[in-house]
């Protein structure tokens, strides 16, 4: 990384500008998108990106840019100190001073192997063929495939300095199935690997079952008929909704009197068969060793045993409370964790489908950037998925809606799967809950 | 990098640009006020006019957030054609996000209108009536019981309401999906895919529309394309690459869109609508028996192959014998935009558009959605209050 920091830093303490951060990424991407055989798309790119925060007289500004050359620090320095003029004011200490230990993320693997355009455009065009020879009704077939490289670093002017690296390769299957009445029906799987086009072939290969499932599974059904259903929710589905639920633990919606669990530290707020972790430093590529303060991320449980053991800090809501962060900055004095991760129950998904013995096995939930009210926690959502009928998965159903509030569903968790996949950055499994509201016919 | 990319592709080079030569273009989005014309002063104090009166509706609005959008961009595209072009872009919109709380529950409502004009819509927007407006839903909110579920007739309200358009029709017409053959409606121009009194547009002409560009990113000018005339499809938006790719002889449409230059331009909505029609907003909802109307939305999204979408109402009401009942709690409305476009029967006379912004392969675009009052005569409602 070859930003001159010091430069910037100059700028900004002429114009009085104190503390002052910077955060600088920069990523090279190599993409090929193979649809029907044929190479849809190819792109190499780079970009790269600055921001910084800084104080004047008690208040704060901030200003980012992608245009970088020798006159951004000084252009830079000035749009921060025009903000900070009409800026919120801000407390000096809420800048993090460093001299703490960074554990390093396993995000850049020593192993990593870089593959070429060639290398990528073969493997995808190699796939595209395979795909779509395992079922006959698939008409669509699209593959893209990417090998991304980043690394970002944060600095401040207090002595604060902390950087991280990112290599990886991803890969999306996208199939659209047609019935014999020329119905398309679309389906897919993502896959990813912090290793080696090899690697990644291997996942690949993995994820193309469950790619033409997602489709052709689905010719010809229809929904439930309405009611309340045991139902056992997939590790993706969960992940979906975990999401929301976790953005009320975040400490400054807490002090700002918008959270659901503000005063519920200590007290049990989902089922006791859960037990929440943030797990920042694993291999994935969501892992990273610093927040956005720079503070360093930390391993630890949020929830035990269905109680709330902490909520998401950042130094700011830190000092609100005279206490540590815990390395859960996203921004703006938000709180989330990086990486997170339930404890995995004895549960198989066959033995999960025994546990409700008759029931629903949602597979799949959408429209979740506008069915979820992420202050209330009530949902409306789509679904699919499948029938559970004597402990075993039966037809397929589709076109259902599921409603409730992520406050009850997490409280009626009955048992917690095994099915966690770790070399694929899955830490979430399957759950059974006993009542989910389901609307179809 | 450029190496090793062109080493991807074979065959001769079959294009040479010797010169370049700029050409101009009707200036579809002209402003009176620039942005540098107030001061940030000024700025902060018509925002936090607006913030007052929304704290003022109840104590029990918990949390206001009002926010002023301003976008100047200058664009130059060279293309294969030998051609310059310029557009200089200006948006300005206005936003307010009330949180109301009664300490057992938070409900909330947003309005955020914006067009493609300077300051001068700040001087023609009431922007103290739309926070009013959002604090005293939100606070209604509270109270209101939980929505239906089940199939049932549905009134969509104008402005927002277009966005059901947007996700179900608008993205499936788009030249991407249509040129894969990856959209319901692909292969289907001159057919008829909707009810007698639906027409649809796709309009980047508007003058100061929000979604309006007086040149696409790839160097045509906008196009007031129909989509769908008296319920026929008689159009697909389309780019210079997916029309190339098209069976059918047809050209760009003027709509090839992109974030910034870090994405590729392909096709994307501009103000895309339903026209007004001819029925009274009062009769359509007097038509219905048992239904729900809804006024206000927070978006949604579909699945361009299968052509399923969702999204959410987040002001509606309960209709009872051809009355508006009740609010109600925000609910999901999920279909295929194809099994819907028949099943729209009544037409309002009162079509009005709104701000948005779709995100899709080239990035985040601006966009107009809109449409009259409507009648969809069949719809499935998620709310969690079921259906007994």
């Amino acid at each position: 990384m070859r930003l001159n920091t010091k430069k910037y830093f100059e700028e900004a303490k002429k114009l009085g500008l104190e503390p002052y951060q910077l955060s600088y990424s920069v990523s090279t991407e190599a993409s090929v998108e193979v649809f029907n055989g044929e190479v849809e798309q190819q792109q190499i790119g780079s970009a790269q990106d600055i921001g910084a925060k800084g104080m004047f007289e008690g208040n704060q500004g901030s200003f980012s840019t992608d245009a970088i050359d020798n006159l951004t620090p000084a252009f830079m320095a000035s749009k921060v100190l025009e903000s900070a003029k009409f800026g919120k004011e801000a407390n000096a200490d809420d800048y993090f001073k460093g001299g703490k230990k960074y554990k390093k993320a396993k995000t850049a693997l020593k192993e990593f192997k870089p593959a070429t355009l060639k290398e990528l455009r073969e493997f995808a065009l190699d796939l595209c063929k395979e795909v779509k020879s395992r079922d006959s009704r698939l008409a669509k077939v699209s593959i893209d495939v990417t090998m991304q490289t980043s690394e970002s670093m944060k600095a401040n002017s207090y002595g604060m300095k902390c950087s991280d690296k990112m290599t990886y390769f991803f890969g999306y299957i996208s199939v659209v199935a047609e019935d014999e009445k020329g119905e398309p029906r679309s389906g897919g799987k993502s896959f990813s690997s912090a290793k080696s086009l090899e690697d990644l072939k291997n996942h690949a290969y993995d994820a193309i079952d469950e790619a033409v499932h997602s489709a052709v599974d689905f010719f010809g059904t229809g929904p439930c008929k309405s009611k309340t259903y045991k139902t056992v929710l997939s590790r993706g589905s969960l992940g979906s909704l975990l999401r929301f639920f976790l953005g009320q633990l975040n400490a400054k919606s807490v002090q700002k009197h918008l959270s659901l669990f503000e005063g519920k530290k200590g007290s049990q707020i989902v089922s006791k068969l859960l037990t929440m972790k943030n797990l920042p430093h694993v291999t994935s590529p969501s892992s990273s060793s610093y927040d956005a303060d720079g503070y360093p991320t930390q391993d630890f449980t949020f929830i035990k045993n269905g109680v709330l053991e902490d909520y998401f800090y950042s130094v700011e809501t830190a000092n609100v409370e005279n206490r540590e962060s815990n390395g859960c900055c996203i921004g703006n004095g938000n709180g989330y964790p990086t990486q997170v991760a339930i404890k995995p129950g004895r549960y198989d998904l066959d033995s999960l489908f025994a546990k409700i013995k008759n029931g629903l096995y949602i597979t799949s939930v959408s429209g979740l950037n506008s069915g979820i009210n992420g202050q209330t926690l009530d949902f409306s959502l789509p679904c699919e998925g499948y029938i559970i009928k004597d402990g075993k998965k039966a037809g397929a159903l589709s076109m259902m809606v599921m409603a409730g509030n992520l406050q009850n569903l997490f409280n009626s968790i009955i048992a917690v799967g095994n099915d966690i996949d770790p070399e694929q950055a899955k830490f979430i499994p399957s759950v059974a809950i006993k009542g989910l509201a389901v609307s179809g016919k | 990098m450029a190496k090793e990319l062109a080493l991807g592709f074979d065959g001769k080079q079959e294009l040479e640009v010797t010169s370049l030569k700029e050409k101009k273009h009707k200036n579809l989005t002209p402003i009176e006020i620039p942005h540098a014309a107030w001061t940030t002063e000024e700025k902060l104090a018509y925002l936090e006019e607006g913030e007052k009166v929304a704290y003022g509706v109840s104590e029990k609005v918990q949390d206001v957030m009002t926010r002023l959008m301003e976008e100047d961009e200058h664009v130059e595209i060279y293309n294969s054609d030998g051609e310059i072009h310029q557009d200089d872009r200006c948006r300005t919109r206005i936003m307010v996000l009330t949180v109301a709380s009664d300490g057992k529950q938070f409900q909330q409502d947003f309005s955020g209108p914006g067009l493609s004009k300077g300051l001068e819509f700040l001087k023609e927007t009431d922007f103290k009536a739309l926070c009013k407006e959002t604090a005293e839903t939100a606070v209604a909110l509270l109270d209101a019981p939980e929505g239906p579920s089940g199939e049932m007739p549905v009134v969509l309200g104008n402005y927002f309401g277009g966005v059901l358009f947007h996700e179900a029709c608008g993205h499936p017409l788009e030249g991407s999906a249509i040129s894969k053959d990856t959209s319901p409606f692909a292969g289907k121009l001159g057919q008829k895919i909707a009810s007698d009194v639906v027409n649809a547009f796709d309009d980047g002409t508007v003058v100061n529309g929000w979604g309006s560009e007086s040149v696409d990113d790839e160097g045509h000018a906008p196009t007031c394309n129909q989509l769908i005339k008296d319920g026929v499809l008689v159009s697909y938006m389309l780019d210079r690459y997916t029309a190339r790719r098209m069976k059918e002889d047809v050209k760009a449409t003027g709509s090839c869109r992109r974030e910034s230059y870090r994405y590729m331009p392909t096709t994307r909505m501009t103000n895309t609508y339903i026209g007004g029609g001819s029925s009274d907003p009062k009769d359509i909802i007097a038509s219905v028996k048992n239904g729900i109307y809804c006024k206000g939305f927070t978006g949604g999204q579909v699945d361009p192959s299968t052509d399923q979408f969702i999204f959410t109402a987040d002001v509606a009401y309960l209709i009872k014998d051809g009355k508006i009942d009740h609010l109600i709690k925000p609910v999901s409305l999920i279909g295929y935009g194809y099994e819907i476009l028949p099943r729209i029967t009544m037409v309002g006379n009162d079509c009005t558009r709104a701000p948005g912004v779709c995100g899709a392969a080239s990035g985040s675009c601006y966009v107009e959605v809109g449409q009259p009052t409507l009648l969809i005569s069949k719809m499935l409602v998620g709310g969690a209050g079921g259906n007994e």
